[in-house]
């Protein structure tokens, strides 16, 4: 019994209500020294020039934000009860409800002393070399960052690096702020360490054993834990809600134990990596060039004038009927990214009108999400209308990608190279064709275009 | 500007006379939610379950009513709950609002609805027997948030029971029923627990026997002669608050009308 719940509690930090054992038990072991008892919300109060106020912090995600907590009375303790709305969805924290942490000793990992990885594939020099910097990085607990463009093989690097560190009895995980990407990776992986204990946790996901030594997971899982890993390897770290979430930031930092090393893998790394990097504090390799060795598509700008007055009456723009119609007698797949949900129902209805193409619309909130992308994916439909949904992890060949209303806000600069990154990823057609439609250039356009130039310049194109 | 309650993204309220000089920190929806809400229209409800009559068939309506309500009528249960109004058709967003809010602890999502029930429990005070006068000195006293020592109506939230209430921390009923902040008798107990009504089947439902509620003594006063309130989260057959009325009838209520939040 013990046994099961050093296996399930060792680092983690669980609600009391989640766990499966009885409660006269938990308590034995809490008077023993070995598992630890913590109130979800703690209360602190600070002096204001207007008087005291209350601060409430979610023990679990962190959260201070006054407005995501609330108080209502509680039947359960008989007082006024605080929860934190901010990580609800993992199952309500509030001030009467308990979180379990393991303190006592550490279970048994199971050690990996032959060589694991069964993955026969060959990395590029330059993959070799950001493995091995990577390896070394973790090796001696540093942070390390791996900036390479979009389809430069992020993943296959990584296997390396992971055998050598699970070899010397590390524990790791690979987080991503992105469920789909969890679900892709999660078989790759097996079918590359087919001896290691993995796995993999997101929401709704059954595949979850304990103590294992390698742990895929979204970086709203990593909340969960409580100094569980030596390793975390962040990928896609720029990705929506990753970027913006602070609450994520902490998930990470206190997965971590107290001696311990990140690593961030990118195509457009956030500026607070960014200036580390370029000034020498962070570790790191860039890698300019794609697995196949060819450029990235460098981004055309076309003029399209006031679209949005057009769009009202469902008139489309000359020239990106032009170049619509001249690309789809290429026969290639083609994104078109728009910035909003609305425009991108007028638009789709507007090119439904006036283009005899078979094409399809995807948002956030399609529930027929995954089966339209298949539909993309196999040819059925050749041109896709999209938010910035897609704007990574998806790879369809021989793409074409159109942006329409590259100026709108929501493109920055990470948005409008991931996207861009969208075409030419294949050995078959490597160059691929990216173009922003635009009503006046963007500063974020200008950077995201001085962005790919760079990058090739450094491949040396 | 306030974060809203569902998606959690920044909105900004229309702008008038009131938010203009008030620093209080209004709670809602952002009006990308609130369109997915249906919100029932009131002339085009159901005269007995104010379901929405736009959303049925031409052939299960008969004067005003749905054919279940007809049902109701004929049955021996005639009479017990005269009317109920409802908010909101019961709808997927609705359905995952209600399982956040009931059944995952999200108390705050209630209070969204805030603004909108106090207008609907208006609605019930226009629609009641009481004189003009009554009314708008009632209505009057309501808007300026003054208590009113002769309430027209004896609201009364639907109970859980005592183990449920343990487990979940708190009734969503009351949780509704204090939106609008007039004095709650919880009148009635729920004695024992038959399972969870949202797990049963339509027929099931229907056939519940046993009364699982029944009043508690304390309130046969406060009932007898008294028009009753009673307050649920929500209106799927009737029978639950039906029940709670047949166990009300024992105190002698003048009648019984319900306010739900949703139907469906």
């Amino acid at each position: 019994m013990t046994n099961e719940i050093q296996n399930l509690l060792y680092g983690k930090k669980l609600l009391l209500d989640e766990m499966p054992f009885s409660i006269q038990e938990l308590d034995r072991l809490c008077q023993n020294g070995l598992i630890e008892m913590a109130q979800g919300i703690v209360q602190s109060e600070i002096k204001r020039p207007w008087g005291k106020q209350t601060i409430h912090r979610c023990r679990r995600c962190g959260n201070t934000d006054q407005r995501l907590f609330h108080s209502y009375r509680c039947e359960k303790c008989h007082q006024d009860c605080t929860y934190c709305r901010k990580c609800f969805n993992m199952g309500v924290v509030k001030s009467c409800s308990k979180l379990v942490t393991w303190v006592g000793p550490p279970p048994k990992f199971l050690e990996y002393k032959m060589p694991i990885c069964e993955w026969t594939g060959h990395l590029s020099p330059r993959q070799a070399q950001a493995s091995e910097g990577l390896t070394k990085a973790l090796m001696s607990y540093e942070d390390y960052l791996i900036w390479a463009v979009c389809g430069a093989g992020k993943t296959e690097l990584l296997f390396p690096a992971i055998e050598k560190l699970l070899q010397d009895g590390r524990i790791m995980a690979i987080a991503t702020p992105r469920t789909d990407v969890v679900r892709e990776l999660y078989p790759r992986l097996n079918k590359a360490f087919p001896r290691v204990r993995m796995s993999a946790h997101y929401s709704g996901s059954q595949d979850t054993q304990d103590s294992s030594s390698l742990v895929l997971t979204t970086t709203h899982q990593l909340l969960r834990f409580y100094r569980y890993f030596d390793h975390i390897i962040i990928d896609e770290i720029d990705a929506f809600p990753f970027h913006h979430d602070a609450m994520l930031h902490y998930a990470v930092h206190q997965a971590c134990r107290l001696k311990s090393s990140r690593a961030y893998l990118s195509a457009t790394p956030p500026d607070d990596l960014k200036t580390p990097f370029l000034k020498n504090r962070l570790q790191g390799t860039r890698i300019p060039i794609r697995f196949h060795g060819h450029p990235l598509p460098v981004p055309k700008c076309i003029w399209i004038g006031n679209w949005k007055r057009g769009l009202k009456k469902s008139r489309l723009p000359s020239s990106f009927l032009k170049w619509l119609i001249k690309t789809s007698q290429l026969n290639c797949p083609i994104f078109i990214f728009v910035p909003s949900v609305t425009i991108l129902k007028n638009l789709f209805h507007a090119l439904k009108e006036q283009v005899d193409l078979s094409m399809d619309h995807v948002h956030a909130e399609d529930p027929n999400r995954h089966e339209k992308i298949t539909c993309f994916r196999q040819g059925k439909t050749q041109a896709l209308v999209t938010t910035t949904i897609l704007e990574r992890g998806v790879t369809v060949s021989r793409s074409r990608v159109a942006i329409f209303g590259s100026e709108d806000a929501i493109f920055d600069e990470a948005a409008l190279v991931q996207m861009a990154g969208r075409a030419g990823r294949s050995l078959e057609d490597p160059k691929g064709e990216v173009v922003f439609f635009h009503y006046g250039k963007t500063l974020e356009m200008m950077k995201a275009i001085n962005h790919i130039k760079s990058m090739n310049r450094e491949g040396g194109f | 500007m306030s974060l809203c309650l569902w998606c959690q993204s920044i909105y900004a309220h229309p702008l008038d006379f009131r938010h203009l000089f008030s620093v209080s920190n209004q709670v809602g929806y952002c009006p990308q939610c609130l369109v997915k809400l249906e919100q029932i229209p009131a002339h085009q409800s159901c005269r007995l379950c104010g379901r929405d009559l736009t959303k049925l068939d031409a052939i299960y309506i008969k004067d005003g009513t749905c054919l279940d309500c007809k049902k109701w009528e004929e049955g021996p249960s005639h009479g017990l709950l005269e009317k109920n109004y409802a908010l909101y058709s019961y709808n997927d967003f609705m359905k995952e609002i209600m399982s956040a809010f009931k059944f995952r602890g999200d108390v705050l999502l209630a209070e969204g609805f805030k603004p909108i029930v106090q207008m609907l429990y208006k609605r019930v005070i226009k629609e009641s027997s009481l004189t003009w006068f009554e009314k708008a000195r009632y209505l009057f006293f309501y808007q300026m948030g003054w208590q009113f020592k002769e309430y027209p109506y004896v609201i009364v939230p639907l109970p859980l029971s005592q183990k449920r209430l343990k487990e979940r921390g708190y009734n969503q009923s009351v949780v509704l029923a204090e939106l609008l902040q007039q004095r709650i008798i919880p009148a009635i107990r729920r004695s024992e627990d038959g399972g969870k009504q949202s797990k049963k089947g339509r027929a099931e439902r229907l056939n519940t026997i046993q009364n699982p509620f029944r009043l508690d003594s304390d309130y046969t006063d406060a009932i007898y002669g008294q028009c009753v309130l009673l307050i649920d989260d929500i209106y799927t057959t009737g029978t639950t608050l039906r029940l709670a009325a047949a166990a009300l009838k024992v105190a002698k209520p003048k009648h019984v009308i319900s306010l739900t939040l949703c139907h469906g």
